[in-house]
C-alpha cells in the first residue's frame, strides 16, 4: 500500500500511472457508496439521488452520459477535491482511491467525460438497471480500486 | 459561461456571496460568465471563503458539485492557471 506525506508525493505517485480516474475519500468512508446518512441528502441504496438519473419511483437507474459518480481524471481537479475534503473533514486522513482507464468495468458502466470540464468524468450508467444492480456494480468497482493512503494525518 | 448541473449550486453561491458580502462574486455569478483573470481569481478566493464559512453546514456534496462547475468554467474561459493558484492558496 502506498502512502503520501505531501500533495507533491501524491502527484508524483499518480504521474507514474497511465490514464487514471480517482476519488479522494475521508478515512472510514466507502470509495463508491455513501453508507452513512447525510443530512439534507437523499440516499437510495447508498447512492446520492443527484448522482444518477433515477426513475420517478426511485427503483430504476436510467442511462445518461450527464450523470454518474464523480471522478477526477487529472491532477489539477483531484487536488481541488482533495483540498475540499481535507477542509471539510479536519483531523481525518483523506485517502485517494484510483483505477486505471484500461481496467475492466462491470457491464453497462463506463467513464464518460463531463462536457463542462475534461478533467472531470462520470462513472455513468450506459443502460437502464435496477438501483440494487447499480449498487452491486459500484461495490465491484470499489473492490478493484487501488488506494494511496494519506500518511501525514494518519501518523 | 458558468454551466451548472443543478439550480441549487447557483442558489448556494448567491446565498453565500450575500452572507460574505462579496459583491464582486455576486456580480460574476449573477452575470454567469468569467471575462478576466481577475474575475477568475475573485471567484476562486470567494469559493474557498465559502468552503471555510460553511463548516458545520451540511453542504459538502454541493460544494463538490460547485467546485467542478467553477473549475470547468475557469478552464473553459482560459484561466485554469489562476483557478489552480487559488486552490494552492486556500
Amino acid at each position: 500500500m502506498e502512502q503520501f506525506k505531501t500533495l507533491e508525493d501524491l502527484r508524483l505517485s499518480l504521474s507514474k500511472l497511465e490514464k487514471w480516474f480517482a476519488r479522494p475519500v475521508p478515512d472510514g468512508d466507502h470509495p463508491t457508496l455513501f453508507l452513512n446518512p447525510i443530512p439534507g441528502r437523499e440516499l437510495i441504496c447508498g447512492i446520492q439521488r443527484e448522482d444518477y438519473l433515477f426513475s420517478l419511483c426511485g427503483n430504476w437507474i436510467l442511462p445518461s452520459n450527464a450523470h454518474g459518480l464523480s471522478f477526477s481524471a487529472r491532477w489539477r481537479h483531484l487536488k481541488g477535491i482533495h483540498k475540499l475534503k481535507s477542509k471539510r473533514n479536519p483531523g481525518k486522513s483523506i485517502a485517494v482511491y484510483w483505477i486505471l482507464e484500461k481496467a475492466d468495468l462491470p457491464a453497462d458502466l463506463a467513464f464518460v467525460p463531463d462536457p463542462r470540464d475534461p478533467e472531470h468524468y462520470f462513472l455513468a450508467a450506459t443502460c437502464g438497471m435496477h438501483v440494487r444492480q447499480l449498487r452491486e456494480k459500484l461495490i465491484w468497482v470499489a473492490d478493484r480500486m487501488s488506494v494511496i493512503q494519506d500518511a501525514q494525518v494518519a501518523l | 459561461m458558468i454551466e451548472y448541473r443543478f439550480v441549487r449550486e447557483k442558489e448556494l453561491l448567491l446565498e453565500y456571496a450575500a452572507v460574505l458580502n462579496d459583491t464582486r462574486a455576486l456580480e460574476i455569478i449573477t452575470r454567469g460568465h468569467i471575462d478576466t483573470a481577475d474575475e477568475a481569481r475573485a471567484l476562486g478566493k470567494f469559493y474557498w471563503r465559502m468552503v471555510d464559512a460553511s463548516i458545520g453546514d451540511d453542504i459538502e456534496s454541493w460544494l463538490e458539485y460547485i467546485l467542478t462547475t467553477l473549475s470547468g468554467a475557469c478552464r473553459n474561459a482560459g484561466f485554469a492557471a489562476v483557478w489552480d493558484e487559488e486552490v494552492d492558496n486556500a
